[in-house]
């Protein structure tokens, strides 16, 4: 080709005018990216373009020639099942001829790996014929798609197994831990009882045998089984509170309040306690475990102020930002603030046993309900000047869901 | 303890032997344990009720007028033998109260659910042990009103 020539077809292409133009239909079909294959109206192939060698990893010599029937293709749908020769799109477009779009198909590769491309067949006609008399198949390679689509389903399969596997094992321990819970109510009590009973009746009718340290050591033996009595019940309280399902209504915290006020009155009889409600909204929550939560805050204030000549417990209730956030205040004897982290922790305490008594389940219990709510708990505490516990609920919104 | 059955004004099924016991005890003390006989398992206690195996000689089936059933039995559970008896026309008016370690409410629910006439947990302190068991045998035997001819 001179330099002329070559000048002269690149301003023909430039130009624009070549709609008819050989030349750019033999540019676009070499030089584009998707395979074009070209069948005669009998299904054998009469042309490719290098595209299409490229995908299908064989030159246009070998495949010329070839039919849609040829058992090279090794054709597959997306399932792996056969895909027949008479079936392909371009058999189709020639048999029927109408045309079809993004057809999958699984092709083998000379080298054996297999490719997965996605074809649009175009039945030719000349002019007032009905029958076509070619076919053009465009495609491109979608390997990478089909191999990342199965990969997720591979994925997803294996995941639903081990979700499955582990539901499995969790219903398994939770089966385990209610047969466990069980046995601690029924079995754990009654050598529990016999020890309590039979040291009180030693001490009802031989306690005029026994000197004062008799009756004293028959005293710590009573003493710590009722302490072992508390713990058990307050374990078994916890393991309930974990296993029950809530039930949501709209709790009114003021009159809840005041209501477990009064419950716990008995408590602080002949002590001097004010306690003030300020602001309490109203939460959605299940109204059984949360009176349960002020039941354990509220006592814990009214225990740990019990040396303070007057308590001053403050309950106090605000909303920001959908959540309903409800503190208790006390002035009693507060805690370290580097162990408010392990305030919620079962069985966790942070005075001597025989300066507060308690099993150190309370709070543990309070976070454990407050978490099925899917709300917070935190608290604040100055030594000697007293704590602040915090627990926020979701709030409803306008529609009122939560 | 009266071994006549004809006698029996309480039946105690009980396979503790402490808890069992504690609560003649505290009956004792009122004076309702007079007429009290105490069964170890489940079988036994079906057997006495209905007359049959080693008390076959009863002949009829004399009611006691309260049945103290504690649940978890050997052989034949205590919610098994509850509800035998409650299925049965010829037993199911006699008062059977559940007297029970358990505090679940899968039990107290199952008893119920049976026709137990009452649930009760046993504490594990003594002073309130003998007061509930006291109350109970007051209660079931001196203030409540069984229908006639039962």
């Amino acid at each position: 080709m001179t330099e002329d020539t070559q000048a002269s077809r690149a301003e023909a292409l430039a130009s624009g005018d070549l709609s008819g133009s050989p030349l750019l239909h033999y540019s676009v079909f070499m030089t584009m990216a998707e395979g074009v294959i070209c069948q005669s109206a009998t299904g054998e192939i009469i042309a490719v373009n290098p595209a299409a060698e490229r995908i299908q990893g064989r030159p246009a010599r070998q495949v010329v020639g070839m039919t849609s029937d040829s058992p090279d293709w090794n054709a597959v749908h997306e399932d792996g099942t056969p895909f027949p020769g008479p079936e392909h799109p371009s058999m189709v477009a020639l048999r029927t001829g109408t045309p079809s779009s993004n057809v999958v198909m699984g092709v083998s590769r000379p080298d054996g790996t297999r490719i997965w491309i996605s074809i649009n067949s175009r039945p030719l006609f000349a002019p007032g014929e009905s029958k076509p008399y070619a076919v053009i198949s465009t495609f491109h390679d979608i390997s990478a798609r089909i191999r990342a689509e199965h990969e997720i389903r591979r994925l997803n399969v294996m995941l639903e197994r081990r979700v499955a596997e582990r539901t499995r094992q969790l219903e398994l321990a939770n089966k385990d831990l209610e047969s466990f819970s069980y046995s601690v109510s029924h079995d754990l009590r009654a050598p529990l009882r016999a020890i309590d009973n039979f040291s009180s009746i030693l001490q009802e009718e031989y306690g005029g045998k026994l000197d004062a340290e008799g009756r004293r050591l028959i005293g710590i033996v009573r003493r710590n089984a009722g302490m072992m009595g508390d713990l058990i019940d307050d374990i078994l309280a916890f393991a309930r509170t974990g296993r029950r399902d809530l039930v949501l209504s709209e709790v009114d915290l003021e009159a809840l309040t005041r209501d477990v006020l009064e419950e716990l009155a008995p408590t602080f009889a002949g002590r001097q306690v004010e306690v003030q409600t300020t602001n309490l909204p109203r939460a959605y929550a299940d109204a059984s475990v949360l009176r349960q939560v002020l039941v354990n805050l509220l006592a814990n204030a009214i225990k740990f102020t019990k040396p303070r000549e007057v308590a001053q417990i403050e309950v106090r209730g605000r909303t920001v930002a959908g959540e309903v956030i409800c503190s208790v205040h006390d002035n009693g004897v507060g805690f370290e603030p580097e162990y408010a982290h392990k305030l919620f922790g079962v069985f966790q305490r942070l005075h001597d046993s025989d300066e507060f008594e308690g099993t150190g389940i309370g709070l543990g219990i309070v976070k454990r309900i407050i978490d099925k709510h899917g709300g917070r708990v935190w608290a604040e505490g100055v030594p000697g000047l007293g704590a602040t516990f915090y627990f926020a609920l979701p709030g409803l919104d306008p529609q009122g869901n939560l | 303890m009266s071994e006549t059955p004809r006698d029996v004004e309480i039946l105690l099924i009980e396979d503790n032997a402490e808890d069992a016991e504690l609560t003649m005890r505290a009956l004792a003390k009122q004076n309702l344990a007079n007429r009290l006989v105490w069964l170890k398992n489940g079988a036994l206690g079906l057997d006495f009720i209905f007359a049959r195996g080693a008390y076959a000689t009863r002949g009829s089936i004399e009611a006691p007028r309260l049945i103290l059933l504690d649940l978890s039995l050997p052989k034949v559970s205590g919610l098994e033998v509850l509800q035998q008896i409650k299925a049965d026309p010829r037993t199911r008016k006699i008062p059977v109260v559940v007297l029970s370690s358990s505090t679940q409410d899968k039990d107290i629910l199952s008893t119920y659910d049976l026709g137990g006439n009452s649930y009760v947990s046993k504490p594990v302190q003594f002073e309130e042990f003998a007061r509930v068991v006291t109350q109970l045998g007051l209660y079931w035997l001196l203030v409540n009103k069984p229908p006639h001819g039962s």
